[in-house]
Formats: C-alpha cells, structure tokens, sequence
C-alpha cells in the first residue's frame, strides 16, 4: 500500500509540477512570439535590394540563441509561408536563410527519430531549400511512411510534375491519402504530366498505376489510358 | 485463495500494462498527426463516399436542430440517412415539414433483413440535397441501423446516435484511417466520446467545452478518460479493439453486409458486430485492422440522474455478457491471435467478471465480519491499497488528458476533477457494480428491453436579461 500510495503522491507532485511548467512556457512562448511576429512582419513589408540584409531586432537575435526560440521562428516562418506568396514569402524564405534556421532543419534531417527526420524534410521544403534537393529525394523511397510521404510531397512542391519522376523507381505502396495529397500539390503547379505518365500506367507498383490513372483522369488523358487499356488487353 | 491473489494481481498488472500501452500511443499519434493536413479530404473528389447513419426514435424535440448540425459537417463526399424508427411522436412530420421532403423511389440495394420500410424521403430543396429519410416500423436500433446499411449508397458507413454533438471535422479524421491503408484492410474505425453535459450547446454545435457541475456526470467525465484515452489506445496499440462505441464508428459497408450486419439479439450490439466483423476476417485469413482516433470527435450527455444511469450499465453488462456469448468460441483460441488469447479473455474476467468478484467479496468479508473473523488491519491495508490504487489510475488518466487534449483549461476543473477522482471509489463505483449486478440477474430473467433512457437534452443558456431594454 506505502508504494501505491508514494506513485499516487508523485504523480500529483508530477501533475503540479507539469501545470506550472507548461504555464511557464505558455508565457516564455508568447513573449518570443510578440519579437518575432515583429520580425515577420518587418521581413514581409521589405523591399530592399537582393543582397541586403533583412532588418532583425536585438530582442530577436537575442531570443534566437536558444534552441527552442529557433524552433518556435521557425514554425512561425512555416504557417506564415503557408499562408503567404510572391514576395512576401520570398522575404520570408530569405529571413530563415539569413538566421541560418536551415541548419536546424538539417541537424532534424540527421536525427535517427522519424518524426524529427520527416519535421526537418518539411521544413526545408516549404523554405524551398532547393539545394538539399538530393538527400530529400533520397528519402522518397524510405521504409518509414511518414518520412516517405513527406519527402515525396517535398519534391513535388520544390518540381512540380519534374518531382514525381520518384514514381519511376517507387517500390513502396503510394497511399489514397498520399494519392490525393500529391494531386492537390500538382494542382498548385503550372504544367501537366511528363511523358512517363504512360511509364508509370505499366509501374509493376500497384499503387503507382492507380496514381498514374488518376493524373490521366484530373488532366483529361483519357484517351491515354484507354490506349494503355487495348495494349494491355 | 490462491486464484484470488492471482487474479487479483493479473487485473492490476493489466491495469499497469494498459497506462504503458496508452502512453506509447498516444505519443505516436500526436506525432503523426502534426503531419496531417486534414482539410485534404474536405473538398477532394477523390475523398470516399461516406452514409452517416443516424437512427432516430422519439426525437421530436431536437431532430430538425441535430439534422442540421449534422448537414453541416465538413465533408464532399456525404450523405445523411435519418431512419426515423417507427417514432409515436411528430419526428418524421417535423423532418418533412421542415426539410421540404417528398417521397421518393429510393433503390434499397442492401439484403439485411429488416422490419418493413413504410416510405423513403428526399428534400425538393437543392439546398439539402445530403439528407434521406427513411420512415419504418419500429424495430429498435440494431433494425434500424441495418435498414440504413440497406440503404446506403457510400462504401463507408458512419453508425451514430442522432441526439450526440459531433465535431465539425469528424468525419474527415475518420476518412483518414481508411485512406492511409495500403497492406491491411481497414474494416472499421471508432472515435472518442466525450461528456457534454455542462458544456456550451447552440443550434447543435459545441460552443465551449465545460466540465459537468454535477457529480454524477462528472464522475462519468473521469471514467470515459479512463476508457478511451487509456483503455482504448491501448488495445488499439495492440490491434485487439473489440469495441467501438455506438454513438460513433465508421464501418467499411461491405464487410457489415458480409457480416449480416447488426444483429437484433442482443442490446449490446455495438460491441457485437466489432467482434463478429473481426471473427469474419480472422477465420477467412484476410489481413485487416480496426483502428481507433483518440480526439474528441462526438459528444453525448450522460445520464445525470442514478436511476437512468443504473438502466445504461444494466443494459452494457447485459450486451457484453452476450456478445462474450455469442463469440465464446474465440476465447483462448489461439485461431483467433490476440483477440482469442487477450482481448477476449481480459473482457471476460475484467470487464465482465469483475463486479461480480467484488460484489462476492463484498458480502463475503461482511459475512466473515458478523462471525467475528475478521482481520482488520489486514482488510484496512488491502482496502487501502486498492482504492488508492484505483484513485492512481484515475489520475494518471486526468495526467494523459492535460497532457493531450487539455479541453479543461481552467486548472480549477482539474482540481474538481482530481477531488472525484478521490469521491468515486465510494459514491460513484459501488452503483456501478451493483448496475452490473443487476444487468446479470436480469439477464437470468431473460430481460430483453433497453430500459427508457430519458435525457434532459442540450438547451441553449438562458440568455441575460437585458438591463438597458425597456419594461
């Protein structure tokens, strides 16, 4: 009984303890973010030439040199991005360049945790780090599925239609929830399916035929698919 | 003597196992999901075609509200079949004054056998193109869930109570699990349920979530923490769910059929048609999954008074006494994997069998008393030792929920939360045992009926009188 008592003692202690913790950083947490939706705000109203440096406060670049301060920015880079095109995103992208938040992402993309590796992919995507390109498309055919799907739509996002030549060597199911993921994203980007489409309408990949019909289907290329059916029959 | 100890002990130590499980979990989910974007499926033409099937018995007085809260739903691919189940009130003429509905040939596709349908309705207003009334004779839930199954013309059916609060975005995390499958087949997939007594209602929506200023309900509040953010996380961990809650679950509609779908013969059919879809799929070898999402995607209001809460666990207790049943041939059947060799044998001796120890004990040890045998001190530590186990449990639970989902801010619920959590074990848990003690005798009668449930129902606030306004 004095043992179940002392977990039941420690885990109130553990509760209170937890409550002020997070209260604390709640706080901390909303004091970064009044600096930096400053310093967004700033980044997107700029309009200085291509080699100037974006303006950061004291109290920013302060904050920034705590690890979590840079994560919080970061998130608020991504949900500004999402949200955000032309220029002012380009200004954003080039705040995180400037504060070196992609070595962040990179030491994510380096962490044996999926989560963080899958994190990090989505960073450098919507930050349009185009020169990590290669070890992102090295993960589009990674056994964890969430580092997968997110390196897949990764390289979609940075290429278009250019980034689902991943389906040439895809050996992996290609989920529906992935399917429609990957078609939204296309429906973003100028352009209509390279000349694999066909390639992809023979993928000895199940998943990739389906994908590959659906494309034809949103792009109007029935008669694509229709040649494929009377080849195949 | 002997079993006694060791069941006593496999019971705690299950207890313990189901707190690790949950925290495993629920740590990969909320890892998963901040990688979900659900608004994906919430225009996609390539989302599936989902029927929500809302039985409907007796509803007058809040069906055209709870209708319209669920045409509200976010998702494309919807449809809405309200089968009014042979009601003696004025639901079905509400449904059809309001909505504009006029009889129509509906084609019936499915082959369960049903009490007759007396006509089907579809609105002439564009406006509710979703929605389909069906009108039947009565014949309780189990019948009318089937005549919606019968009807449906979706792959996925969503199985709900029509007077419970779903969230807005439900039905797009229920899609997920179905999407994302590509080895197993995703047969069915439930949600949690949450208290909603107390909380803001208006015109059918969840305004703000509060915490029940009754006991009654707010003792319920803690026990569902315990058996949907620990119980069930954990057996989802391990792919041995044999329940999913009949105020809202999704089903692929083509096992259901397969299945015969739900089955009349019993009140616990929510419960039966989990464990007979996943008997369906074990004895054919087909690789499948029942999955589960732990956020609070529908709201009921408990029973606030005893005598009604007495009814809801006698009807459970007799439901889960014949499903085990009905399926016993999968007890300890290693045919059946996990749920042969844990999942049933712990619904067995833990869910079922437990009352009914504690209540042998309870009269054993008065018995033993009145003869003057008792060991007090010995009886004082054991009784110590459980109830503070018991009060740890529910702890813990009100830990996961801060942890996660945090839907009571203020910390003084968790407070009121955490002083239940301590009054349970003497004001709350004794009438759940006895219900279930109950549920067994009347189940000996052969007692057959779901008892009346009558519901306060969600009324608006009052609104403030407005002081400036002239008398």
């Amino acid at each position: 009984m004095l043992v179940v008592l002392l977990l039941l003692v420690g885990l109130i202690a553990f509760m209170l303890l937890y409550l002020l913790r997070r209260a604390a950083l709640e706080r901390r947490n909303t004091r970064w973010r009044v600096h930096f939706s400053s310093l967004i705000q700033r980044a997107i109203d700029w309009e200085g030439a291509e080699g100037d440096r974006l303006p950061v406060t004291f109290r920013a670049s302060r904050s920034l040199k705590r690890p979590a301060a840079r994560q919080l920015l970061i998130a608020e880079l991504i949900t500004g991005k999402r949200a955000l095109s032309g220029s002012a995103g380009a200004n954003l992208v080039r705040l995180y360049s400037q504060l070196g938040l992609g070595a962040d992402s990179l030491r994510k993309l380096a962490s044996p945790a999926w989560h963080r590796q899958a994190q990090g992919v989505q960073e450098l995507a919507l930050m349009e780090q185009r020169n990590q390109v290669a070890r992102i498309y090295r993960l589009t055919n990674a056994p964890n599925e969430i580092i997968r799907t997110e390196a897949q739509a990764a390289i979609v996002q940075l290429y278009g239609f250019e980034g689902l030549r991943f389906l040439d060597v895809l050996v992996r199911p290609l989920s529906e929830w992935q399917q429609i993921h990957l078609l939204r994203l296309l429906s973003r980007t100028p352009g209509t399916p390279s000349g694999k489409l066909r390639e992809w309408l023979r993928s000895t990949n199940p998943t990739v035929r389906d994908f590959a019909r659906k494309l034809t289907a949103e792009h109007h290329l029935e008669d694509m698919l229709d040649e494929e059916i009377q080849q195949t029959e | 003597m002997t079993g006694l100890w060791a069941y006593s002990i496999t019971l705690l130590s299950s207890y313990l196992a189901i707190g690790i499980f949950a925290i495993l979990e629920m740590r990969r989910y909320w890892r998963l999901i901040s990688f979900t974007d659900y608004s994906l499926v919430a225009g996609s033409p390539q989302a599936p075609g989902m029927s929500i099937l809302a039985p409907a018995y007796n509803e007058g007085a809040t069906i055209v509200e709870n209708v319209r809260s669920l045409l509200s739903l976010h998702y494309r691919n919807l449809e809405l079949i309200v089968i009014n189940d042979g009601s003696k009130d004025n639901s079905l003429q509400q449904l059809i004054d309001h909505y504009q509905l006029e009889r129509t040939d509906w084609p019936v596709t499915g082959s369960l056998a049903t009490k007759p349908i007396r006509g089907i309705y579809k609105s002439a207003n564009p406006v509710f193109h979703r929605l389909l009334v069906v009108d039947k004779e009565n014949g309780g839930k189990a019948d009318a869930l089937n005549v919606g199954i019968n009807v449906a013309s979706q792959p996925y059916i969503v199985c709900i109570d029509v007077d419970c609060i779903i969230e807005q975005d439900a039905l797009l995390k229920m899609a997920k699990p179905f999407l994302d499958s590509t080895g197993k087949r995703v047969i069915a997939s439930g949600g949690v349920v949450r208290i909603a007594n107390g909380c803001e209602i208006r015109n059918g929506r969840l305004v703000k979530v509060k915490l029940p200023n009754d006991f009654l309900a707010r003792a319920q509040t803690l026990e569902y923490f315990r058996a949907f953010l620990l119980g069930r996380m954990a057996w989802s961990r391990l792919d041995a769910l044999l329940l999913i809650s009949g105020a809202f679950g999704a089903f692929d509609k083509e096992i259901v059929i397969a299945c015969g779908g739900y089955n009349h013969a019993t009140v616990g059919e929510d419960m039966e048609l989990v464990v007979r879809m996943r008997r369906y799929m074990e004895e054919r070898r087909l690789p499948y999954t029942v999955t589960y999402i732990p956020d609070p995607l529908c709201w009921t209001e408990a029973p606030s008074s005893y005598k009604i809460l007495g009814r809801q666990r006698n009807r459970w207790t007799r439901g889960t006494i014949e499903t085990l049943r009905m399926h016993r041939i999968m007890c300890f059947n290693p045919r059946y994997g996990r749920l042969g060799l844990l999942s049933f044998p712990y619904w067995l001796f833990f869910e079922l069998l437990a009352p009914l120890v504690e209540f042998t004990g309870v009269l054993a040890t008065l018995v033993v008393a009145a003869l003057g045998g008792l060991n007090v001190p010995m009886f004082l530590a054991l009784l110590g030792f459980i109830v503070s186990f018991g009060i740890l449990f529910s702890f813990f639970a009100i830990l996961m929920e801060v942890m996660t989902y945090n839907q009571y801010k203020n910390t003084k619920d968790i407070l009121r939360l955490a002083l239940t959590a301590i009054l349970e074990p003497v004001l709350f848990h004794p009438f759940v045992v006895w219900s279930a003690i109950r549920g067994n005798i009347d189940l000996l009668r052969k007692k057959k009926g779901w008892g009346e449930m009558t519901r306060k129902g969600f009324a608006a606030p009052e609104p403030k009188p407005n002081i400036y306004a002239n008398p």
